[in-house]
């Protein structure tokens, strides 16, 4: 802060901000790329499952006639139908409260996974599948509401770190193209700088559209200047009906297969992908269908609310005006649910930039001021962090996915296994990681990652029958891109790990060559 | 200034661009929502899009501005200001 | 293929680098225009991007789909010129030929 200029000012708390938030952010970024591909990796980590292609309006038929078979007198029915990504329609129910104030609330039932063709419970290992890494992504694992608390600050953290960093760098377009290999810091700040500048739409898109997910959370406060009750707000923004109390007079909830063929021909086609249905087997029953988000930008997909007692159609939601439609088309750009396979893996691989943007920037960091003569007990805190969130968390994922394969599938609490191997490992590495030299702990952790990625396509060939010469022969697509992405990801920590065993070597022999430079060269000083 | 008074203005400085810089932010985005000229379900869309820009852009002058006074003056000030309009206007009918 | 806009914006930000003189480092790609042909090339090849992203991707993932393509494309133009110059450079002519072949096959 120091200084007087707006570019100095700019640098220094663009340090700070990416310091402070960086190794969270780190974690947001890998752990939010992943979740690019959720359905996929949940579909990964139940292999005994096959994929039937089922229309909606079937599934939703079909989980309607499973719930009314065991628990008819709910409050609330939420259907998540497959789509060509999941092959599972997904069920929360809601027991209706003891009408007697005093009575403790019923307690929540853990989700359902049904069959679309059958509407029978799924028989597949017990697993959390990529909705961990989605939800870690946001709630940090920590209890709620402070992890998505915690997100949300680190997400305006990095908010000021781009704007700051955008004011700092000013030679945006000269170093477009720049980036040098073996030149210690000089180098660091190449590839933070390359991999900020060619991804920053998506970086500023991503960041900004982050805060906006959770922007009823965050900012609630201007829906409490205009709306007395925010139900209100989400029944004009929205079309969520507040919630109607039962009539107690039994009607049978009608079919539900011909109202979600009908929302989708009112769609023009577009899918359907959520179905609420609210009191069902009671007069005041309600059937709320909701759009799937692929069919458009906007994540606020459109909605149809039909009778459950005899069909009629009974509200839509609201055409959106350009505020609302603005907010739900962020919602949709950050969650990427339109994205087809050549978008998502664009995404994917944006996501992998922003990791690399904040990752460089923690080891400029230290790259920065490792010339000092001794380390300074913040440098070598910051240099431990590092080593724990850049090089143990990529371990800490694969052992996640390990541990999906070698936990016995029937075990009891297995799900919970799992996410406990991933923290496990990533916090039990980086603390062993502090016995080693720092240099060696870089390249040690670096391996132990890769080997772990390595593994995953060698103990699912062993523990499956879907291992990769299978999948080839079959064309098993999913399993194919999965195997190949953990080998390429192994191939990547390997790289890093070959890369950090060798760093010193270089920088001596270039300081034996030619002297030291001893003022920092202007760029240096631009990202201070 | 002693070491002793540096950290407590940073300290100041640091409260006054997260918790102020929230609290402007919140204040000003709600006064857009709340006097856009627009129903107000969007004005109420458009103000929560741009609390984050606005919260953004509070945090980082308030490092940029040398004057804690200033700073302080002008983030806790717009903070009440907005915060005290909202009240006198009530929620919109 | 849905990956023309990519490998067209390829060719352009390798064109748009060759107009730079300080990547337009000998020895040079065997097909490479001068200073004022690459940076007039760089920018068509732009344009014919932007127009496949949204030709191929409608109108509204059309823009999300040349910003994140180019971005990446930009990624690995970077990453190859950092190890291997007058490769990533000279890539420029077969992304073109292989985005244009696609558009006709």
């Amino acid at each position: 802060m120091k200084g007087n200029g707006v570019r100095q000012s700019m640098a220094w708390i663009h340090g700070w901000l990416g310091l402070i938030a960086g190794w969270i952010l780190f974690a947001m970024f890998l752990t939010g790329t992943a979740s690019y591909f959720r359905p996929e990796i949940t579909r990964w980590m139940q292999p005994e499952l096959a994929a039937t292609p089922v229309s909606p309006d079937r599934a939703a038929q079909s989980a309607v006639d499973h719930l009314q078979a065991i628990s008819p007198d709910d409050e609330l029915w939420s259907l998540f139908l497959p789509d060509d990504r999941t092959h599972a329609t997904r069920i929360f129910s809601r027991a209706r409260a003891n009408p007697d104030p005093d009575a403790p609330p019923p307690p929540r039932r853990p989700e359902l996974r049904l069959d679309p063709a059958t509407g029978q419970p799924l028989t597949a290992r017990e697993t959390k599948g990529g909705e961990h890494f989605y939800r870690f992504h946001f709630q940090l694992q920590i209890p709620h509401p402070w992890g998505r608390w915690l997100a949300g600050l680190c997400a305006i953290f990095m908010l000021g770190a781009i704007i700051s960093g955008v004011i700092t760098h000013k030679r945006i377009f000269v170093d477009f193209f720049m980036l040098r290999w073996n030149k210690g810091q000089r180098s660091w700040l190449d590839a933070h700088n390359v991999s900020a500048v060619l991804a920053l739409p998506f970086h500023a898109m991503i960041t900004y559209t982050g805060l906006i997910t959770l922007v009823l959370m965050y900012m609630p406060w201007p829906i409490t200047a205009n709306y007395a009750e925010p139900a209100a707000f989400h029944a004009e923004a929205f079309g969520e009906d507040p919630e109607v109390e039962p009539s107690g007079r039994h009607v049978p909830l009608v079919p539900i297969a011909p109202l979600v063929r009908a929302a989708s021909a009112e769609w023009q086609g577009g899918r359907a992908s959520r179905v609420f249905i609210h009191n069902p087997n009671d007069a005041t029953a309600t059937v709320t269908i909701v759009r799937h988000g692929a069919d458009t930008l906007n994540a606020r997909s459109a909605s149809i609310t039909y009778s459950g007692a005899d069909g009629r159609r009974l509200s839509a939601s609201p055409a959106q005006g350009a505020g609302l439609a603005t907010a739900g088309v962020m919602l949709g750009l950050h969650v990427g649910w339109f994205a087809g396979p050549a978008l998502r893996w664009t995404y994917f691989l944006l996501g992998l930039t922003g990791t690399t943007m904040v990752g460089t920037g923690l080891l400029l960091w230290t790259a920065k001021r490792r010339k000092g003569a001794t380390p300074f007990f913040g440098f070598r805190l910051v240099e431990r962090l590092n080593i724990g969130a850049i090089a143990c968390l990529p371990a800490g994922m694969a052992a996640f996915l390990l541990a999906n394969r070698l936990i016995p599938a029937n075990m009891a609490g297995r799900a919970d296994m799992e996410v406990a191997a991933m923290f496990w490992t990533w916090f039990g590495l980086a603390a062993l990681s502090l016995l080693r030299p720092a240099r060696r702990a870089w390249t040690q952790c670096l391996t132990i990652a890769a080997v772990a990625f390595a593994a995953v396509p060698l103990v699912n060939a062993l523990t499956t029958d879907r291992g990769l010469p299978e999948s080839l022969v079959t064309g098993d697509g999913l399993f194919i891109g999965f195997d190949l992405a953990m080998i390429a990801i192994a191939t990547l920590l390997g790289f890093g790990a070959w890369r950090a065993s060798r760093v010193p070597a270089v920088i001596t022999r270039k300081r034996t060559a030619r002297p030291p430079v001893l003022s920092p060269a202007p760029e240096m000083a631009d990202a201070a | 200034m002693t070491g002793r008074a540096v950290r407590t203005h940073m300290v100041a400085r640091c409260a006054t661009a997260l918790v102020g810089g929230y609290a402007a932010a919140a204040g000003i985005a709600s006064l857009i929502a709340r006097l856009l000229p627009v129903p107000r379900v969007e004005a109420t869309a458009w103000g929560m899009i741009l609390s984050f820009l606005i919260y953004a852009c509070f945090g980082l002058w308030a490092f940029h501005q040398p004057r804690l006074s200033v700073v302080a003056a002008v983030i806790w000030g717009s903070a009440a200001l907005s915060i005290a309009a909202l009240f006198l206007l009530g929620v919109r009918a | 293929m849905p990956l023309e806009a990519g490998l067209f914006a390829y060719a352009a930000m390798a064109n748009l680098a060759l107009a730079n003189p300080r990547h337009r480092k000998a020895p040079l790609p065997p097909v490479t225009f001068d200073t004022r042909g690459a940076r007039a090339m760089g920018i068509a090849l732009l344009a014919i991007s932007i127009l496949f992203a949204f030709t191929r991707f409608g109108a509204y993932q059309g823009a999300v789909a040349w910003i994140g393509m180019t971005s990446i494309a930009g990624v690995a133009l970077v990453l190859l010129m950092s190890r291997w110059p007058r490769l990533a450079l000279g890539l420029w002519l077969p992304a073109t030929a292989i985005a244009a072949l696609c558009l006709i096959g």
